[in-house]
């Protein structure tokens, strides 16, 4: 366990050595947060509610957005499948613990540091609006927490795995940066990324319905503001979805380590 | 040897497909739906033993396979054909109990992190091989006093010289105690000093540590200060494996008579004697037939009034040259 938790703290520490890079996330998630507030808050203008949603309920759906992006979103796909094309991760595969093992201690290190920047700043910004708007209060029961803290759990494991797969996909393919727009935008329409499930016309709607990523904006932000509970079924979606992708990923890390050329 | 071999390899061969590109923009075009290939046969029916505790030197031309070979016995790479044992596990396997007996240092790649010190590698490493916290340091203390690297070890990496790197490396690599040290081009870009630095400091680890080594080097002197024993490796085969001083016998056709004359005498005199390298009064340098060459010197000193005569090898480099420049016209 102390090689994971060594591996998982040396990328919080490497994180910490960019100082500049730093400022400019800081600035960037509360310049986000704010103009994204800001929009809702023009969109709401002259109406009490709309589709359901009170300002001050969207502007918590839009925070809520930032601290689940800030623990789930992934993005390694595109230097790791650089680094698979160029031969760089020799040194990882002589290590003894597997590769994709150490891509996802990597990345909870990075998800982990980018947390505690983004939640204080979440916090930040939602006191400072919490001044001139009504944002409401979310009630914390042991249920709604324990519901949404697993569907952080899922809506990472769905991130990563996606992102692991691309990577996989480049011991193939000479690149994966198409294959991570692909994953943004799909997750950006189809997961309450980009806006409530209940904005979005109907057709889309019953897209997202049948597909998972439901799970990691909407679904979540729906239980801290009571909207829905998880039933069974949805469990059984989740472990099914998950255990398909994992399955995937192994079956493709088998065929990758054959595949490496081990450039350079 | 009675002792079993630690590295064996049988008939290994590892092909690669390698997708040639016709030049320019038609060609980029033509090449979205028609691509051609080429097989590419980068070790091609090798096979041999290393017995515990042996430093091998591995000696090639670029694109000779001997990085290949090393990646294949690491577990890099999957061979096209051919059994492959090392430390008795199959390397591709990959299975822990292997990889924390081994360790693989890239002149080329690195494993340090470049953007902290090497000691925030060095304590990674420690964590991931599960190296006990006194052990740690007692190695550690070890190989930075060997190595002389006390003032560097906590510096950002990408702030030191390509030496200090590779000596960091080296220690990176070593932390665990590897029974097994595979080192592809360890001194590639090093000036002479460090060269010396590093080629003392792997001779000393292979005495106290009984490791066994083998080494890749584009420089004869990492070989023939390191290795009893070389296999040499052309076009992805083995064309010899043995005494680095059997190379000589087996392969130096001439020998070097150097002479310092008392009489001038004229150039086309000596050449009758031997292929004439240099000749600046009052030096000459010919190259004899070995078996001739003490028969020769004899003849010089009984036909001319010479003050030295002096009876050498070529250097290694020129006979493995030569081996080379046989080989290539054979392919």
């Amino acid at each position: 366990m102390r090689r994971y938790f060594a591996l998982i703290q040396l990328w919080f520490i490497k994180a910490l050595e960019y100082r500049a890079e730093l400022v400019v996330w800081a600035i960037l998630t509360l310049l986000n947060t704010v103009i994204l507030l800001a929009i809702w808050i023009s969109v709401f203008r002259g109406q009490t509610s709309v589709n359901g949603y009170q300002v001050g309920q969207i502007m918590q759906y839009f925070l809520l957005v930032t601290v689940i992006n800030g623990v789930t979103a992934s993005h390694f796909e595109g230097w790791r499948s650089q680094e698979v094309r160029e031969g760089k991760i020799d040194h990882y595969l002589t290590k003894p613990i597997s590769y994709p093992l150490q891509v996802l201690l990597a990345d909870i290190g990075n998800r982990l540091f980018y947390l505690t920047l983004i939640l204080p700043i979440t916090f930040l910004v939602y006191y400072v609006f919490s001044l001139s708007f009504n944002l409401g209060t979310v009630a914390f029961t042991p249920l709604v927490i324990a519901q949404f803290i697993f569907l952080l759990g899922v809506g990472y494991l769905i991130e990563f795995s996606c992102a692991m797969i691309a990577v996989l996909l480049s011991f193939w393919f000479e690149g994966a940066e198409g294959l991570e727009h692909f994953k943004w935008i799909t997750i950006s329409l189809f997961s309450g990324f980009m806006i409530p499930l209940e904005f979005m016309p109907g057709w889309l709607r019953s897209a997202v319905d049948i597909l998972p990523l439901k799970y990691m904006y909407a679904i979540p932000i729906q239980v801290i503001q009571q909207r829905v509970t998880l039933r069974i079924t949805d469990f059984m979606y989740i472990f099914f979805f998950l255990a398909v992708i994992f399955f995937f990923q192994r079956w493709l890390w088998q065929k990758a380590t054959a595949k490496y050329t081990s450039s350079g | 040897m009675s002792e079993a071999p630690i590295i064996s390899i049988q008939n290994l061969k590892k092909y690669f497909k390698v997708y040639r590109k016709k030049p320019g923009l038609l060609g980029s075009i033509q090449s979205l739906w028609s691509r051609e290939y080429e097989e590419v046969k980068a070790v091609d029916d090798v096979s041999f033993e290393i017995y515990p505790g042996e430093i091998v030197g591995f000696i090639g031309q670029n694109g000779a396979g001997k990085t290949t070979t090393l990646k294949v016995l690491s577990g890099l790479l999957y061979p096209t054909s051919g059994e492959v044992s090392v430390l008795g596990f199959n390397p591709w396997d990959r299975k822990p109990d292997f990889q924390r007996q081994f360790a693989l240092v890239m002149g080329q790649k690195n494993q340090l992190w470049w953007d902290l010190p090497a000691m925030e590698s060095f304590l990674l490493n420690k964590a991931i091989y599960e190296v006990p916290d006194a052990e740690f340091d007692k190695t550690l203390d070890k190989l930075v006093e060997l190595l002389d690297v006390k003032d560097i070890i906590n510096v950002q990496v990408r702030k030191l010289s390509l030496g200090q790197r590779m000596k960091c490396e080296l220690i990176a690599a070593l932390l665990h105690s590897p029974k097994v040290l595979f080192l592809d081009e360890p001194t590639i870009g090093l000036d002479v000093v460090m060269q010396k630095v590093l080629r003392d400091f792997i001779k000393a680890y292979n005495q106290e540590f009984k490791a066994t080594i083998i080494l890749t080097s584009h420089y004869m002197g990492d070989v023939k200060e390191l290795c009893k024993r070389a296999i040499v490796i052309d076009h992805g085969q083995k064309i010899f494996d043995g005494d680095l001083q059997d190379i000589i016998d087996q392969f130096a056709r001439n020998k070097i008579l150097s002479l310092i004359m008392n009489d001038k005498i004229n150039q086309k005199q000596l050449e009758k004697y031997g292929q004439l390298k240099e000749f600046e009064y009052p030096k000459a340098t010919l190259l004899v037939p070995r078996a001739k060459a003490a028969k020769i010197a004899g003849q010089l000193l009984t036909d001319f009034s010479v003050a030295d005569v002096n009876i050498e090898e070529p250097t290694i480099d020129a006979i493995i040259r030569e081996l080379f420049l046989s080989q290539k016209k054979v392919h």
